[in-house]
């Protein structure tokens, strides 16, 4: 796995490098992303709706909070158990240092949005333990984790 | 997998390429048995809804509806 350079990234760029990876997961492995939304949606219910306001926002409103998050979700996508996801990590960094702003196609849903979708995805490849992963996590986003983490996929 | 699910859910796919609301197509397990399921969001209309099979080639089909998500990068099979 070549370097990455997380930690420089400031909160925007961070919040923005995490939504790229989730674009990405969206854009190649489309079916599977979509269904583990679902699934999540069916197990977190109401929590959902409870979840910090900057989970829900993009990188124009990114926070320290936002920032802090979205590099853990980096770190835990990069050095993950999916080496395409790996790959994916590290294009979409490489991609906010670029002098060129990089414009996400669009993509909306209705309950958290693509920082919620990288965040998912990055409970799903974590190779760390639990208690680390979510131990700066809100507890409602990170019951919200857990279901997408925990949600088994058959197919594509 | 097999293929022959795999064609199932590309011809289901191509059927409803057409119909707004549908998200995305692939092959789940349903109460044990392999299933294709159909992901919509609530742009899909009453009458769509209609027209996506209950079964496709023998093979039992599953609407799960994301709500008011909205995606536009559709159609993409991994």
């Amino acid at each position: 796995m070549m370097a990455v350079n997380i930690e420089d990234l400031n909160d925007a760029a961070a919040v923005e490098a995490l939504c790229g990876v989730a674009h990405q997961w969206l854009r190649r492995r489309g079916f599977e992303a979509y269904q583990v939304y679902y699934e999540v949606g069916q197990a977190a219910g109401e929590k959902l709706r409870e979840l910090p306001g900057w989970v829900k926002s993009g990188p124009d409103e990114a926070t320290e909070a936002s920032g802090t998050f979205a590099r853990a979700m980096l770190r835990a996508l990069h050095e993950g158990a999916d080496a395409e996801v790996g790959e994916w990590t590290r294009s979409a960094v490489e991609k906010v240092h670029e002098p060129k702003a990089h414009v996400l196609d669009p993509v909306t849903l209705g309950i958290g949005g693509l920082v919620l979708i990288g965040a998912i995805l990055a409970a799903r490849v974590r190779k760390i333990g639990p208690v680390e992963f979510y131990e700066d996590i809100p507890e409602n986003l990170g019951d919200v984790l857990k279901a997408g983490a925990n949600c088994a996929i058959v197919g594509g | 997998m097999s293929g022959d699910y795999r064609l199932l859910r590309d011809s289901l796919l191509a059927s409803l390429r057409n119909t707004q609301g549908v998200v995305s197509v692939g092959i789940t397990r349903e109460g044990g048995q392999p299933a294709l399921t159909v992901i919509v969001d609530s742009s899909l209309s009453e009458r769509a809804k209609q027209d996506i099979p209950r079964t496709f080639g023998d093979v039992a089909v599953v609407v799960k509806n994301l709500g008011d998500a909205k995606a536009q990068i559709l159609w993409r099979i991994s």
